[in-house]
């Protein structure tokens, strides 16, 4: 294969008020015709300044140090970073060179339809007439979305009432369809969507690469993804090129320290964290029984009309979690899981419509006057997602960890000096026991990484010396050595205080590392529920099947395992009707063959019907 | 009658917007149902605080020197002694069947009559006005806006600044000052009837009427422009291969108008209030000018008129931004 474009020692500096700092640092690789070049690395790793260096969209605030963005698509090679802006916008962009953003919705303007972004696209470049422009505009989308009547459909959508896997679509037929460049750059063009959908969409894109021998230049901080789809490697670490190679040599026989570390560090479904299992599970502290949740909504109908209606969030689940386990709950956005937690929790919104019991330690959590419910709080204690945006950024660690310890008075002495000396110093001690220095115990949140805010919140739940801990996504948007560290402190804490975790997560790999059951939820529904290594390794259920393949794993021959089962068994998420998804009606879990192994016959029929 | 013919109008001008696109019928019809709501109470509150306040128009009516018996009489007559109530469905009706009776100021005149004579005047100069503040504002503001950061910038958003704060009432005498009375190029006063618009009679009060809002003008567009051009699908726009001015236009002013428009129209209407002092000081004999006379006169059959059709203008104005609104973004109904 020749030489497509070459990347040579490429350096971009940030102009701060106090100072530059380095985002790119002596970058170098080169990219082969009608490959897939797989640009992996963490948060802040310089993956988008280089995808934006290469097509010449930096921020104004980056400035080029040196290097050289060389393109051999020509008889003549053009450097990149010496064109004019007039120069590159004529010759490269978009005819040579194509973007996908993370962000698929808000790389169309909101208020035109996606139909006619792609209609002045064909325009642009194509300069053919109007009419025409609409024709060739639509056989395009159309060609993307596999049935034409889908495409029909959204042509004329905006991109609010698109699905971010329609728009993630639209947004590959606007940059690879059209033009068909050379190079194709996907900067994490999947990061936002559901696995499921994921794995379709970037199935359906390396098609169009494929056919139209594009060279693909894949960014993603998804070691998976890559050891799934890449034909070779560049691993990035703070700016630097760390690991070049094949995907093979670099999965297998890593040279760097740092790949040594993430494959070592990354949770996957076939390793589990957890040594120790469960055998003897005895008491109930959790009962869910036939639990239902529901919230109201209107439409409207007519000319001032309106209908009400509701949105079913949990469908009738039953589920008991034993003393001392580690409860999974997976399942994508929309399953019901956190209306689940909430439920629980008794932090529903008041909109809400639950039926259906729920009894924590033994007492029902909805019959409960308003002391009674404060005294079980202290017992059971939530972490939520999205920790850093859910702290207060106004206030201090210290208050934020001890705000549990004000509103029970769980303090011995009554003397307010006495108090204080007694709050400071169990703030210090729930600081040592998440691992966090206690010399930060006066930091405001906003100074926090993802992963310190995330023990902060532990730190906060665990202050009441709680008997069950719900953790909402813990490890989400945390990089792979985060995700280690915060999975073997959730481990420590529990062993240490005897704990049971309910876990929710819409990471599989996360929940098979350490959880000892596992629920997998689908549309508000329990579909399958049994021990983990049930559930993860002799699936029942087409749905966790599905899931289970879309999630790759770090090992380019796993990972291409998943790829062809994917294929061979059809497993790909399939689409239901809203009708269809009526007519399911009441279902209810079965025990299979295996004892504690459950399984909703349903939705698994009404899954084998479509995927057949 | 007058007024249900306009509401007839209007009710048609609503269907014709929503043709074809029934969240953007429900949308207007929802609009218009509150036209009646919120106008009677407007109107109500409006009328009872002209009447309420000192000046009895009796006394307007009958002259200042006359005596307690003629201003009985007067009352009499013009049936200002009627309960509040009863005068106010009186006036509504009379003003919604067109009827806005004699002014007392011109009495040989209906208000009706005089108005259409005075209208054309005041449109003749917040019209162009208003296209030069619209075009100029948007290509300062946007120019700014691309060349932020830099010495121009800062000098188009200075300048601004002070043409904002410079008040019209001097800046007006300040031009003539100048162009009339020192170097003699222009006329001090309006000369004519209304197509005098199209002679250099008209430039002194379309350029004080301009120049303040073509700064305010610049200084929004900027604002709002500064954050739509952050936006992802600028960059994304910009990956495609679209060129600036492409990107001005259809992307950047397109996503910047939304914010724009709830401000345009409404400025509009509001460009009446704005021209008195113009009128006034360039002897326009415009609405304004026409409305500030009236109104030291107390010529009440003008001010009830004024009060009722410029309430239900506005509404209507405001109506229409709606229909705008949505007209540019679809997400607004959805």
């Amino acid at each position: 294969m020749s030489k497509l474009l070459e990347v040579r020692g490429l350096s971009v500096d940030f102009v701060l008020p106090n100072g530059s700092k380095r985002v790119l640092d002596d970058v170098s690789f080169d990219l082969k015709r009608g490959e897939v070049l797989g640009l992996v690395g963490e948060s802040g790793s310089g993956k988008s300044m280089t995808a934006n260096a290469i097509s010449c969209l930096l921020p104004k605030k980056a400035q080029v140090l040196g290097g050289e963005v060389i393109f051999f698509g020509d008889e003549t090679p053009a450097d990149f970073l010496k064109l004019s802006e007039r120069e590159m916008r004529n010759k490269y962009r978009a005819k040579r060179v194509s973007l996908i953003f993370q962000d698929a919705k808000g790389s169309f303007s909101p208020p035109r339809s996606v139909g006619r972004h792609i209609e002045e696209m064909v325009r642009l470049h194509k300069g053919v007439s109007k009419k025409k422009a609409k024709g060739i505009a639509k056989e395009i989308f159309g060609s993307m979305f596999g049935d034409s009547k889908e495409g029909e459909r959204n042509f004329d959508k905006i991109t609010q009432s698109l699905s971010g896997g329609q728009a993630q679509r639209a947004s590959i037929a606007l940059a690879a369809l059209v033009t068909k460049p050379d190079v194709l750059i996907a900067d994490e063009a999947t990061t936002a969507l559901d696995v499921t959908v994921q794995a379709k969409v970037l199935d359906e894109l390396m098609q169009v690469v494929r056919e139209n021998n594009i060279s693909l230049i894949f960014i993603t901080h998804d070691f998976g993804l890559v050891a799934e789809y890449a034909d070779r490697v560049v691993v990035l670490d703070k700016g630097k090129v760390v690991e070049t190679g094949v995907t093979e040599d670099v999965f297998y026989r890593p040279q760097s320290e740092f790949v040594k570390n993430v494959l070592r560090d990354l949770p996957r479904i076939d390793k589990r964290l957890r040594q120790k299992e469960h055998t003897s599970l005895q008491n109930n502290v959790i009962n869910v029984q036939n639990l239902s949740v529901a919230f109201p909504y209107t439409t409207p109908k007519g000319l001032f009309g309106n209908v009400s209606e509701k949105e079913v969030a949990v469908n009738n689940i039953s589920l008991e979690i034993k003393e001392g386990e580690i409860f999974g709950v997976v399942g994508e956005s929309g399953s019901g899981k956190t209306t689940f937690m909430r439920s629980v929790l008794r932090v529903l919104p008041d909109i809400a419509q639950l039926e259906g019991s729920v009894d924590v330690l033994d007492k029902d959590v909805y019959a409960l006057e308003e002391n009674q419910l404060r005294a079980l709080r202290k017992m059971v204690g939530g972490v939520p997602q999205g920790t850093k945006q859910s702290l207060t950024p106004r206030k201090r660690i210290d208050f934020l960890i001890s705000e549990a310890l004000d509103i029970h008075n769980l303090y011995e002495s009554d003397n307010a000096d006495k108090k204080e000396e007694e709050r400071r110093e169990r703030v210090a001690q729930l600081m040592e026991a998440v691992e966090l220095p206690v010399d930060r115990m006066r930091d405001y949140v906003a100074r926090l990484s993802g992963g310190e805010a995330q023990r902060v919140a532990i730190a906060s739940a665990l202050a009441t010396n709680p008997k069950v801990l719900f953790l909402d996504e813990p490890t989400a948007s945390l990089d792979a050595s985060r995700k280690h560290t915060i999975l073997n402190l959730l481990l420590k804490l529990q062993e240490e205080r005897g704990l049971t975790y309910v876990l929710i997560s819409h990471e599989l790999p996360t929940i098979a590392s350490i959880c000892d059951r596992v629920a997998v939820m689908w549309k508000g529904r329990i579909v399958e529920l049994g021990g983990a290594r049930q559930v993860l390794e002799n699936s029942l259920h087409p749905y966790t099947q599905i899931l289970r393949t879309s999630f790759s794993v770090p090992d380019p021959k796993e990972a291409r395992r998943n790829l062809r089962l994917r294929k061979e068994k059809n497993l790909v998420m399939p689409s239901f009707s809203a009708q269809e998804l009526e007519s399911i009606g009441q279902s209810e879990l079965v025990e299979s063959s295996q004892k504690g192994h459950y399984v909703d016959d349903v939705t698994q029929q009404l899954f084998f019907n479509k995927m057949k | 009658m007058t007024l249900i013919v306009i509401f007839g109008l209007w009710f048609v001008l609503a269907i014709l917007i929503s043709k074809n696109r029934p969240s953007v019928r429900r949308f207007a019809f929802k609009r218009f149902i509150w036209v009646p709501i919120l106008f009677i109470p407007i109107w109500f509150g409006t009328y009872s605080m002209m009447k309420a306040a000192p000046g009895d128009p009796a006394y307007v009516i009958a002259g200042s020197h006359a005596s307690e018996e003629v201003i009985e009489a007067t009352r009499e007559a013009y049936g200002l002694n009627r309960p509040h109530i009863v005068q106010f469905v009186d006036d509504t009706w009379k003003q919604a069947n067109g009827n806005s009776g004699n002014s007392f100021i011109f009495s040989e005149k209906t208000i009706a009559q005089l108005a259409a004579e005075r209208i054309p005047y005041s449109f003749a100069i917040t019209f162009p006005s208003l296209l030069v503040i619209l075009f100029v504002g948007l290509t300062v503001g946007l120019w700014a806006t691309f060349k932020k950061g830099t010495w121009l910038d800062t000098f188009l958003l200075s300048s601004a600044l002070f043409w904002q704060a410079f008040p019209s009432l001097i800046l007006i005498q300040f031009l003539m000052l100048i162009f009339s009375v020192k170097l003699g190029w222009l006329p001090a006063g309006w000369s004519g009837d209304w197509t005098a618009v199209f002679t250099t009679t008209a430039i002194i009060p379309i350029v004080t009427m301009s120049l303040g809002g073509i700064a305010g003008m610049a200084r929004f567009v900027r604002t709002i422009t500064l954050n739509v051009i952050d936006e992802p699908y600028i960059n994304a726009a910009k990956s495609r291969g679209l060129g600036p001015f492409r990107i001005a236009i259809r992307y950047v002013l397109h996503n910047a108008s939304l914010p724009l428009v709830t401000v345009l129209l409404p400025m509009f209407f509001l460009s009446f209030e704005g021209s008195f002092f113009i009128e006034r000081i360039y002897s326009i004999p415009g609405f304004s000018n026409f409305a500030l006379e009236a109104l030291f006169a107390r010529d009440y059959p003008f001010l009830l008129f004024f009060a009722f059709w410029g309430i239900l203008l506005g509404l209507f104005i405001k109506w229409l931004t709606d229909m705008l609104y949505i007209r540019l973004d679809p997400r607004a109904t959805q």
